[in-house]
């Protein structure tokens, strides 16, 4: 008899409320409608899990224990999105990055996590079966799932995260992504299947992120029993095996181990749905794991498909290879702009494009750097209704009309309708197309001076110009013309405006400092970006400023003269809110008050000016794999965060052998 | 080339040749050397074509405002990717005037793509000079007369719309205007400074010939990405696309100059010892006159191929350096930054007409090449 766990449904909220009062937040126990399926997953063999045929074929001849044994006596159960799929077959796929973010076998975003969030936001167990915080969001006690292996048929226990948290995120010299909201304090092992981490700060929304990236390979879970041997604090001998395996120090024999972009070192084990079996510049081949931890409804181990290939191509080619049916799934390097092209060859391919709903709050949304150096135009910036003229002549309409096929929302840069706090009025601020006003604002700011091409002048008589800063990838794309159009635009109304693309790294230097006009960049519907810090560069001198304040209130800044310049007050609350916000739980009502007064900041201040957002993605899948998935769990902000739910892809014409 | 040198050429008695030449007059005898260069590049058939389509482009472009039939910038938003408008003298059987159908416009549901389709009903004769959208005449004469035009709220877009739904064919035309002009100023500085160092270094030798042939191994030595993101990042960030690209084609012209230099040298090394060259410095010929009358024209053709070589890169290459933000790019109005623009598979397979910047360069270029190439032979008129 099959027992589901951990398929009970626990809304955020109701996880939230559970662990203010302290205890435990998953329920464990039988499931009746699991208990049917499994009926006849146990009555078609003798174990109570199916496995791939392949797998048994192995186990037949010794080579792998039963599959019982293989998987923990209560494994995850992924909830399919069709039905139960077939065993066997590969699945082909093309990329146009040698990195490790590829559409399915994308390294940063494939599961499993330490929870699982479903695509209605709730959250269920995944690595971690219960966990308890602290009440002052400080620190969580987190406990495994028991009975899972590692790829090489290693057991996993809490040392596994604890390794990761203590020796490598606390470690000096090894580079480790975060995406918690503070930096980790500690970690201790408790007990086989129990362990503790702590933060410098509260972390209300920890488990929200540990359903995230920070819940999976690469961030919180490292498998121990593999790496142990290369790092010094548990072999004394590290730096001679380094220096053998002609490394200089310990920790770049350790990175080479461990670091995953690219992959050097294949044997080590993971928690993936495949395992990397060979990786080149042009071709990467994963086959399945057969210890993954999740199985269906019906106790059928996943993944389905057997074998992975990834083949690296010029973005141009893997247009074609869509198009001429070759790609049996693409999404992370599918654009907008090619949805036509997608759409004519559905037949011919024998493929269906599906759009998944965009979540970016703008494709393009326009920085004008309050910071700038000229006097004239830092003055021009930071008036409120030099701003509105800006983005109020900007006709978002036709932009989505013209770009975007009409499938686009002309809108303000904000958080998206799908965000947790979400107001229209924050959308419709000062997006309306209106140059009349426009011009009605920018004359009474005093630009009524017009050279011999009828573009306004500074109020000093000088001529007047603004560049739009943008990345050189832009050129020749949708975006590229986009900001054509806002050039148009602008000029329209007097504001003489140029282009000026560069190659990215100079792009990032440039919008650092306080050398360009207006930047430009997509808007992610992360709330972050509505602040002065992290990331937007609408005022970065005293970005500089602030962020050096807030190191040193947290005892890590340096001494001496505060770098930047030091923003007015209204800036730096607003900016502190951003902080606030992130250490307060996303469900509480004071959370949704730091949201709207965020939000409504940007809204009537507009640091970012929007365009048009929430552009759809193309999903284009053919037609014999199944299971295809079409939507986002609602915190993703990227297209790869479909790559979770690709371990319940399938190959319809499999032979099942 | 055959090494015979022109001036010997001129005064040799070759009884073969001259039965060859079939129907050579006394005027061959005595017309100068202009005269048969001219009658020589005359009978080059392809080259006169050549010139008269490179004539033509080049008039195109001059009154690129007169010809066109819309704004280079003016959008016409309910005509996105529309196909070329087929100009028809048929209606119903019975034979018309010149005109088009008006346009019924829609969108696929399915795919989004655009549909247009000939509205039967409404048919709009092409005029000739008409009145439309404003220009300046040779940028200088504001102006509102257009050869051809169709009356609104007719359409004529004789080489279709491109995604924002600007007229492909004015911009073609505005677009040559960039396209044939800049890259030229590039190649005329290599050539005039190649020409110039090399003959100076291969004619006086010593110490002039070490110093230029030491500031060409220099400029060789040069690596060329590093210079050109080093220069991207010393352009003020405020200058507009065409300026800095003027800009640039002048500095790697200044630095570009050092083949032609060598290859110049090594021909003046050649020829300097020729008996000609020697009578010519006893005669009492002044340098400056030795090297431009007599050493020069020696090596004409090889000059000539060398230009006509370089056009065709200069063109192409206008969007080359666009990766590192100095190459030309939106908005500015060249063949180069529409090809790159069409350089995907939806062009390909959607909006093919996109492409037709693509024929214009490459007309350009063969006019240029067969030009070079009735030059090349005409430059040697007593073969």
């Amino acid at each position: 008899m099959v027992r589901t766990s951990m398929r009970s449904l626990i809304t955020v909220l109701a996880a939230i409320g559970v662990t203010l009062a302290g205890g435990a937040a998953f329920a464990t126990g039988a499931d009746e409608e699991g208990s049917a399926a499994g009926g006849a997953a146990a009555a078609a063999g003798a174990t109570r899990f199916n496995e791939a045929p392949v797998l048994a074929r192995q186990v037949a001849d010794g080579l792998l224990p039963p599959v019982d044994e293989r998987l923990p006596p209560e494994p995850m159960v992924r909830p399919v999105f069709n039905e139960i799929g077939r065993y066997g077959g590969t699945l082909f796929t093309y990329h146009t990055d040698p990195s490790p973010w590829q559409d399915v076998g994308d390294m940063t975003e494939i599961g499993p996590r330490f929870f699982r969030q479903n695509l209605d936001g709730s959250i269920d167990g995944g690595l971690i079966v219960d966990y308890e915080q602290s009440p002052d969001y400080t620190s969580v006690t987190l406990h495994v799932r028991p009975g899972m292996h590692w790829s090489d048929g290693d057991p996993i226990d809490a040392e596994d995260f604890v390794f990761a948290f203590r020796d490598m995120h606390l470690k000096e010299g090894v580079e480790m992504w975060n995406f918690m909201g503070a930096p980790v304090k500690d970690s201790q092992q408790i007990s086989e299947y129990s362990f503790s981490i702590t933060w410098n700060a509260p972390v209300p929304n920890i488990v929200i992120d540990f359903a995230g990236p920070a819940g999976g390979s690469w961030v919180g879970i490292e498998p121990a029993h593999y790496l142990k041997k290369w790092h010094i604090d548990h072999n004394p001998d590290a730096e001679k095996l380094a220096q053998e395996e002609g490394y200089d120090t310990w920790s770049d024999a350790f990175r080479a181990h461990y670091w995953w972009n690219p992959q050097e070192d294949l044997a080590k084990p993971t928690v993936h749905p495949w395992v990397l079996v060979s990786s080149d510049t042009v071709r990467k081949v994963m086959e399945r794991n057969p210890y993954y931890m999740v199985v269906d409804e019906a106790g059928n181990q996943l993944p389905y498909i057997d074998t992975v290939v990834g083949e690296i191509v010029d973005p141009e080619t893997y247009d074609l290879k869509i198009v001429s049916g070759e790609s049996d799934i693409a999404y992370l390097f599918t654009t907008f702009e090619n949805f036509t092209l997608y759409k004519q060859s559905e037949g011919s391919g024998d493929y269906t494009v599906h759009l998944v709903p965009g979540l970016f709050g703008a494709e393009m949304a326009l920085q004008a750097n309050w910071n700038v150096a000229d006097p004239i135009k830092r003055e021009l910036i930071q008036n409120r209704n030099f701003r509105i003229a800006l983005s109020v002549a900007i006709n978002r309409d036709e932009i989505n009309e013209v770009i975007y096929f009409g499938q686009g929302t002309p809108r303000q840069a904000t958080v998206p309708e799908s965000f947790s706090v979400y107001d229209p009025a924050w959308a419709e601020a000062h997006a309306q197309y209106d140059p009349g006003l426009a011009e009605q604002l920018l004359d009474e700011i005093g630009l009524t001076a017009r050279d011999g091409n009828g573009f306004r002048l500074a109020p000093d008589g000088t001529p007047l110009q603004f560049t739009i800063h943008h990345q050189t990838i832009e050129i020749g794309s949708s975006r590229g013309e986009l900001l054509e159009l806002i050039k148009e635009y602008w000029e329209d109304v007097g504001i003489r405006t140029e282009l000026r693309g560069h190659e990215s790294a100079f792009f990032g230097e440039l919008t650092d400092g306080d050398q360009f006009d207006v930047a430009v960049r997509a808007f992610e519907k992360l709330i972050q970006h509505l602040a002065a810090s992290t990331e937007s560069n609408w005022a970065p001198l005293w970005d500089q400023w602030l962020s050096e304040v807030y190191a040193r209130e947290a005892g890590r800044g340096g001494e001496g003269e505060l770098p930047g310049e030091q923003p007015p007050q209204w800036i730096e609350e607003h900016d502190r809110r951003i902080y606030e916000a992130q250490q307060t739980p996303e469900q509480s009502e004071e959370y949704r008050r730091l949201i709207y007064q965020i939000a409504e900041t940007q809204a009537e201040n507009l640091f970012w000016i929007g365009t048009v957002g929430q552009v759809p993605v193309p999903v284009v899948a053919q037609n014999r794999v199944g299971n295809v998935m079409t939507s986002f769990v609602p915190r993703h902000v990227w297209t790869g965060g479909l790559s979770e739910f690709a371990d319940q892809l399938y190959l319809k014409d499999s032979s099942g052998e | 080339m055959s090494d015979a040198p022109t001036g010997v050429a001129r005064y040799r008695i070759d009884p073969q040749a001259e039965a060859g030449a079939g129907g050579r007059g006394d005027d061959y005898y005595v017309a100068s050397s202009w005269t048969l260069i001219r009658r020589r590049f005359l009978k080059h058939r392809l080259a006169v074509v050549g010139g008269v389509i490179l004539l033509a482009i080049y008039l195109s472009a001059a009154f690129a405002g007169f010809l066109s039939t819309a704004g280079t910038f003016e959008r016409h938003t309910d005509f996105l990717y529309a196909q070329p408008t087929r100009v028809r003298v048929f209606h119903e059987g019975r034979l018309q005037r010149p005109f088009v159908y008006g346009l019924r416009t829609g969108r696929d549901p399915e795919t989004l793509a655009p549909i247009y389709e000939d509205d039967l009903q409404r048919r709009y004769p092409l005029r000739l000079l008409v009145r439309g959208h404003e220009y300046r005449l040779l940028g200088l004469i504001p102006a509102n007369l257009h050869l051809l035009g169709v009356d609104p709220p007719g359409r004529l877009f004789l080489f279709g719309t491109d995604s924002l739904g600007r007229d492909m064919f004015s911009r073609v035309l505005a677009g040559a205007r960039i396209s044939l002009t800049i890259g030229l100023v590039g190649v005329a500085i290599s050539f005039v400074l190649g020409c110039l160092l090399g003959g100076v270094s291969g004619y006086f030798g010593g110490p002039a010939d070490m110093i230029v042939q030491r500031v060409i191994e220099f400029l060789q030595a040069l690596p060329q990405i590093p210079l050109w993101m080093a220069l991207a990042a010393a352009v003020p960030a405020n200058w507009p696309a065409l300026r800095i690209y003027f800009m640039i084609t002048v500095i790697l012209s200044v630095v570009g100059w050092t083949e032609l230099a060598r290859v110049v040298r090594g021909k003046i090394l050649q020829l300097r010892v020729e008996d000609y060259v020697m009578a010519a410095a006893v005669a009492g010929a002044r340098e400056g006159t030795i090297i431009t009358r007599h050493l020069l024209p020696g090596f004409a053709s090889y000059l000539i191929v060398s230009m006509t070589l370089a056009v065709p890169g200069m063109i192409l290459g206008e969007t080359a350096l666009s990766f590192i933000g100095i190459g030309l790019r939106p908005p500015v109005v060249s063949w180069g930054v529409m090809l790159q623009q069409a350089q995907n598979i939806r062009t390909v397979a959607l909006h093919p007409w996109l492409l037709i910047p693509g024929l214009y360069v490459v007309f350009t270029v063969l006019c240029f090449n067969f030009v070079g190439d009735g030059l090349r032979d005409a430059a040697d008129p007593y073969k």
